[in-house]
């Protein structure tokens, strides 16, 4: 049984207090505790990327990451606070190709993107498969998806 | 499959079916004065929809009933708003499941409407019986919708010219409609539909004149950005899962494995031991509609404060 316990979490720039048993995903507490729910629920097993967050600006599925397992001072983003010139240049290679349909899988896709573009603004098209291949789409949209990345590559290169 | 909960049910005058005779038995028109003031525009419609009367006995009861041979016939009520800010909101009644409706039925209203395109918004009308089986498949909704979107937007367009040329004491025939506004084209005066849309909604119903040709379509046929994409990008795009109400609980349900399947009393305690964990109860099942996709299994339902807590609960039920 795991513990509940008050505990401090960073996210998006400030900490949130919580109370929260240790075993709780973070996708649990971003969306039920700090009501931020664009991090979105898919499988619950980490399989399908649908609730990408990044943990120091690194990619991680929140689903499978117990809230005890972070570092004290580990900073986590969530869609709704991925900002600077990569998330804008993603947002608007997104609206530019359209890519979306349903669109329940896509926050972990631009997460998964932007983390990419954060340390590779070049990325061939096999980076950048790799770098995606665990965000799945239902939908299908990965061509546009591979267009939009490799877009907004092209304006962050261009802005440097 | 982003919704946007909200009203979309006629809060009165929904019955007051005028019928404005456009070619079809489809074409019947309720207009009502909305809440906000603005100009609302619902109809009752035939809809190709297969379900039929069996699965839905209690539908369309003030309706005659269709020969057997017609598609069954349910209200949309209402379709189209028009706020006093210019806003045009169209309750959709059935969901995007990234088909893109929530794109092209907005089209459809807009083009006949000759609607501002960046004005336009479309909701997710709330579940009710009066709009079917509210289900999408098969490639119908915009084959459905096609000609009653159309027909209500031009019945709303006719209303605020209507509502113009009263205003100005011309006639309707030197009024034209255009991107949200009426203009008097001798005058040069104008006024946008916002403006209008309260004055609208009071003046009668008339059976539109005729429907735009495709040769002067401006938004359907054209390629145009998804309306839902900035949200879906900025993670506000709020889809079923996301919705939250006052006093909200959450529930995960245990279904049987097998027929026989059951869960002991002890069970049920180490499932309600789960901190957050604050009912457990036999959820009954039911047969909603058909049995082909109605048919919907009891189960145990563990209710909590979070959905972790609810999921943990399930587990602990040890369903066997």
């Amino acid at each position: 049984m795991s513990q509940v316990a008050n505990r401090r979490v960073h996210v998006n720039g400030r900490w949130h207090e919580i109370e929260a048993p240790d075993d709780m995903p973070l996708l649990w507490v971003l969306r039920d505790l700090l009501g931020l729910r664009g991090t979105k629920y898919g499988c619950g097993r980490g399989l399908c990327g649908a609730c990408t967050v990044h943990i120091d600006g690194v990619p991680a599925r929140a689903c499978v990451t117990a809230i005890a397992s972070l570092e004290p001072q580990a900073q986590i983003t969530s869609i709704e606070g991925l900002e600077g010139d990569v998330a804008a240049a993603l947002r608007d290679a997104w609206l530019s190709e359209a890519v979306p349909q349903c669109g329940y899988c896509q926050a972990g896709q631009i997460m998964s993107a932007a983390a990419l573009l954060r340390r590779n603004a070049a990325p061939s098209v096999a980076e950048l498969g790799r770098a995606l291949n665990g965000n799945l789409c239902r939908c299908g949209t990965y061509a546009r998806i591979r267009r939009a990345v490799l877009r907004a590559a092209d304006r962050v290169r261009d802005a440097d | 499959m982003p919704i946007e909960p909200g009203a979309g049910r006629a809060a009165d005058g929904g019955d007051a079916a005028l019928e404005v005779g456009l070619h079809t038995r489809r074409g019947f028109m309720v207009a009502l004065a909305s809440a906000s003031g603005g100009l609302l525009v619902g109809m009752p419609v035939f809809a190709r929809r297969w379900s039929d009367s069996q699965a839905h006995p209690g539908r369309g009861a003030d309706l005659p009933a269709p020969p057997s041979t017609e598609p069954r016939r349910f209200r949309l009520d209402p379709f189209i708003e028009i706020t006093p800010s210019d806003e045009v909101v169209l309750y959709a009644p059935c969901p995007e499941i990234g088909q893109g409706v929530r794109t092209s039925l907005s089209q459809i209203v807009a083009e006949e409407l000759r609607a501002d395109w960046s004005r336009v918004r479309l909701r997710q009308a709330s579940a009710g019986d009066e709009f079917g089986p509210m289900t999408v498949g098969g490639s119908d909704s915009v084959a459905d919708y096609w000609e009653p979107l159309r027909v209500a937007g031009a019945v709303a367009r006719d209303r605020l010219i209507g509502a113009a040329a009263e205003r100005w004491s011309v006639g309707r025939d030197e009024c034209e409609a255009e991107a949200g506004v009426v203009r008097h084209e001798p005058s040069g005066r104008t006024a946008r539909y916002g403006e209008l849309s309260a004055h609208a909604a009071r003046l009668p119903i008339r059976s539109p004149a005729g429907l735009t040709e495709p040769e002067g379509f401006r938004l359907i046929g054209r390629s145009v950005p998804p309306v839902d994409t900035r949200a879906i990008t900025s993670g506000t795009a709020v889809y079923g899962m996301d919705v939250r109400r006052p006093r909200m609980r959450f529930a995960a349900i245990a279904r049987p494995p097998r027929p026989d399947a059951g869960i002991s009393a002890s069970d049920v305690a180490a499932a309600r031991g789960i901190p957050g964990v604050v009912r457990v109860l036999e959820t009954p099942g039911r047969v909603i509609g058909g049995q082909l996709y109605g048919a919907v299994r009891g189960g145990v339902a563990v209710v909590a404060d979070n959905t972790w807590a609810a999921m943990r609960g399930r587990e602990a039920l040890n369903v066997r």
